[in-house]
């Protein structure tokens, strides 16, 4: 049998799958344990819908095997906020109109959410600097800008 | 009225009820959703633009584990995809799965379904085309001048608008007008086709269900149009499809054609198994339709007071290899192709021409902007050469309530006039006098 | 389905497991091997992995050490190496860089490989570990071969020499992140008194490699660096580079791009040296 046992964390809790070899992080979040919220717009790392934290660093999870995630701490949009207990970037996006048709929005949010760990009161271009590889087709971009300049002065 | 309630939705912001979903991930789109036993389905596409279809080898595919079925023409109980058949439009040309020849690069050839999606890449890549290529021909004008490849079945490379070669406007005499004229000035203006590139790629889920009726996840922007069409195509009662879906990861008009659920939906009723059909980024990008491209020539005769006499249009639109929404998009084409101005003769000829490229299809505005491009080039290099404000020239030009159109309808609540003054406010540009005191209700431009 | 990912946990097991399987696929970052993998192209193929072997350390000491799976991020953070840092930020984006490697941006082919450029204008050197032992030799001698490895030959080490002078990166692409580069230019300068010293200049991206162009150093050194000498350079670059129409641009803007970022890249450099 090819398939090999993998544990890692997600979203703080322990898990384990079976997976054959070059199986992607992405496809074991979606089809094995239920965490469709990280999308999949192209898995060639080009659209950012894909996008996780390892260890707290923005990861696209499209490129990356999940044997390469062992031991790791891995956290998905889901373990970001819910739709009870939205996080104030999530509730800043809901309430500034920052998504239309949402499917940008799981990756915007994971890579806002690291940029502001890092960066509590970031500029504009620093903003649209971190959001370079999320592809939006519907905002343009503005009002997801905006929402997470809110969000940052929430959470200040 | 002294006991009218105030509105209470109105001029104020409401929560958009889906966006709590979307920014917490917890939407369901059609990727998401997964059932037991489900199989994959991927498309055997045609790597050339033009070719006769001589065979089909599945032999080879047949072998690679987990391979369930496959597809062809001969499948399909009516295999003929015509986007607007509902609304009687026709030609009948496209097939669902070709069987004879193919006409642009990626027309699918046959569907294979497999256990897993790996499996599915793996059996779609081991089918064997036998093709004899065709000359193929990828530009407007070079398909409409003769010896060129021929595209259609029907032997010519443009659509047939009621016996004539391209959709025409008539109105006045334009040559003539342009020979009185002081000056006369054209451009030649070229589009590329854009591709939507929604970041949802197109797809659907079809799932069997006991009672004999099957289900279907779909993306697609037209859920009652795709339902009637796959009906269409599988020679079903639609009372016996379910069609779930409304949650569209972008469409920009890219998601009205119905090229997923009919195949999706026969491999469902073929198997017995629910059934993803889900586009690759690269399909998204190469095969699913885009805006057509334009190749659009102005000829305006204008007098040295900057009034615009006469207009002459001549657009070649490319439909690519099929149809779907082109034909009426140029008839769209032709009905703004003079712009939102009143000029007295007008010709306007668009040309709906096939060529062996990516069928283009419906965009935000399609048929419109395609002319606003060209046109409001045309306008500023008027402006240019004649030393007029380019403001004074569109609002001098711009039609007024009770003017006629070159389609011969008479205007009626016209707001062009009030919308550049706006802008122009909103833009900081400062207007002369006499153009702030124009409206739609004057008589600014001499007939 | 690959056959096997065999992840090597140290880097002398890397250099075994590549030297004993030319065949096989060996994979850094993996930006470019899972794509492939998704669609199924690598059926039956063996993979060996780096992820683990330890050829992510970066030591600076006089000459930076950077190890062959350092990621791009970590590069673009790197003191004392701004040209290098500069490219390594404009490649993809946030999320990738943590991702993606330097070695395996070495290896990825034109018009990728955003850091080839500057690390020729760096004199940077290559170790490169084989069945018979270690080589070390210059980026630049490297990429006159057929090919930068042979097979069975890993790539572990990538040095850059303490460098002198002043130095500019400048990229045009059709997008700010996240697309293919028309052209890279690297430039460094460095002078002696009022004349240039030494000057190197690269420029990626718009032929099948990317290389050096001597002619242009040559107009360059023993100038002042103004306005003649420049116009000598860009002169001598264009004429070296020959710019093919593809999907990313046409001959016709490439050529254009040349001459204006080799133009920006040696203007700034020459102004800061």
């Amino acid at each position: 049998m090819t398939a090999r046992a993998v544990g890692f964390a997600l979203n703080g809790e322990p898990v384990a799958v079976l997976a054959e070899p070059l199986t992607t992080l992405q496809s074991v979040l979606r089809e094995q344990l239920g965490m469709t919220g990280t999308k999949a717009g192209c898995r060639q790392g080009g659209c950012g819908t894909c996008t996780v934290h390892v260890d707290g660093e923005p990861t696209l999870s499209c490129l990356v095997p999940v044997e390469n995630v062992e031991d790791r701490a891995v956290t998905t949009i889901e373990g970001l906020g819910s739709p009870e207990e939205p996080s104030a970037l999530q509730a800043a996006f809901h309430e500034g109109f920052a998504t239309q048709c949402g499917f940008c929005s799981p990756g915007m949010v994971a890579i806002a959410s690291a940029l502001l760990e890092r960066n509590p009161d970031p500029s504009a271009e620093e903003i649209g600097e971190a959001l370079a590889g999320n592809v939006c087709r519907c905002t343009g971009i503005a009002p997801i800008v905006a929402a997470i300049e809110d969000a940052a002065e929430r959470m200040r | 009225m002294s006991d009218a309630k105030p509105f209470d939705v109105i001029g104020r912001s409401h929560e958009r009820r889906e966006a709590r979903g979307h920014a917490t991930g917890s939407t369901l789109y059609v990727d998401d959703v997964s059932y037991p036993r489900m199989c994959h389905m991927k498309a055997v596409r045609s790597p050339v633009p033009h070719a006769r279809i001589r065979g089909v080898d599945f032999s080879e595919a047949e072998r690679v584990p987990g391979f369930v079925t496959h597809l062809t023409a001969d499948d399909v109980p009516k295999n003929v995809y015509t986007i607007l058949c509902l609304i009687g439009v026709e030609p009948d040309e496209e097939q669902v799965l070709a069987s004879e020849r193919v006409r642009y690069k990626g027309e699918p050839i046959a569907m294979v379904v497999a256990e897993t999606e790996e499996a599915a890449f793996e059996a779609a890549a081991k089918v064997k085309l036998d093709l004899e290529e065709l000359p193929a021909v990828f530009d407007v004008e070079e398909a409409l001048a003769p010896g060129a490849p021929i595209v259609t079945h029907w032997g010519s490379n443009y659509f047939v608008y009621e016996g004539h070669h391209c959709r025409r406007v008539r109105y006045g005499d334009a040559p003539a007008a342009r020979e009185q004229a002081d000056r006369v000035i054209t451009g030649r203006y070229q589009m590329s086709p854009i591709e939507h590139a929604p970041v949802e790629p197109t797809g659907c889920i079809a799932k069997p269900e006991a009672d004999g009726r099957v289900t279907v996840h779909t993306n697609t922007q037209a859920i009652f149009f795709s339902l009637d069409n796959t009906a269409i195509i599988l020679q079903v009662p639609p009372h016996k499809l379910r069609f779930v879906g409304g949650t569209v990861g972008g469409g920009f008009g890219g998601k009205v054609d119905v090229i997923v659920e009919p195949l999706a939906t026969l491999a469902a009723m073929r198997t017995g198994r629910p059934i993803k059909y889900v586009y690759t980024r690269q399909e998204e990008m190469q095969v699913s339709s885009t805006r057509s491209a334009n190749r659009i020539y102005i000829t305006d005769g204008i007098n040295d007071d900057g009034t615009i006499v006469s207009r002459e249009v001549t657009s070649y639109e490319d439909a690519g290899a099929y149809s779907r929404h082109t034909p009426y998009g140029c008839t769209k084409h032709a009905a703004n192709a003079a712009g939102p101005y009143t000029i007295p003769n007008v010709s306007i000829d668009v040309h709906c021409v096939y060529t062996n490229r990516t069928p283009s299809s419906a965009m935000r505005g399609f048929g419109v902007t395609e002319a606003s491009f060209a046109l409001e080039m045309q306008m500023d290099r008027i402006a240019r050469e004649l030393s007029i404000d380019p403001w004074e020239l569109r609002m001098r030009h711009a039609y007024r309530n009770g003017d006629e159109r070159p389609y011969r309808k008479t205007t009626e609540d016209a707001t062009l006039i009030e919308t550049m003054l706006a802008a122009a406010e909103l833009a900081g540009v400062e207007l002369s006098a006499d153009l702030r005191a124009m409206s739609s209700d004057d008589r600014g431009v001499p007939a | 389905m690959v056959s096997e990912y065999a992840l090597a946990e140290t880097p002398e097991e890397a250099g075994r497991l590549v030297a004993a399987d030319p065949d096989a696929i060996v994979m850094a970052g993996g930006t470019t091997v899972m794509p492939r993998a998704m669609l199924g192209e690598l059926s039956g193929r063996r993979v060996i992995g780096l992820a683990r072997a330890g050829l992510d350390t970066v030591s600076q000491n006089g000459a930076t050490t950077i190890g062959a799976t350092t990621p791009l991020h970590t590069v673009a953070g790197l003191d004392g190496a701004p040209l290098l840092a500069a490219a390594a930020q404009s490649i993809g984006s946030w999320a990738l860089r943590t991702t993606a490697t330097a070695g395996g941006n070495l290896l990825v082919g034109s018009p990728y490989g955003d850091l080839v450029p500057p690390l020729l204008a760096l004199d940077a050197e290559i170790t490169v570990a084989g069945a018979d032992g270690t080589r070390r030799l210059t980026l630049a001698d490297a990429l006159a071969a057929d090919s930068l490895l042979e097979p069975g030959e890993l790539l572990t080490e990538i040095v850059v020499p303490a460098a002198e002078g002043a130095t500019d990166f400048q990229r045009c692409a059709r997008r700010a992140a996240g697309a293919p580069s028309i052209v890279t230019v690297a430039a460094r300068i460095r002078r002696d008194g009022e004349a240039i010293a030494e000057a190197r200049l690269a420029i990626g991206a718009v032929g099948p490699r990317a290389m050096r162009i001597a002619e242009a150093e040559d107009a360059l050194v023993g100038s002042a660096g103004g306005e003649e000498a420049i116009a000598a350079a860009v002169a001598a670059a264009s004429s070296a580079v020959e710019p093919a129409d593809d999907s990313i641009a046409s001959a016709w803007y490439r050529a254009r791009m040349v001459d204006l970022h080799v133009r920006r890249a040696l203007q700034t450099a020459a102004g800061a040296a």
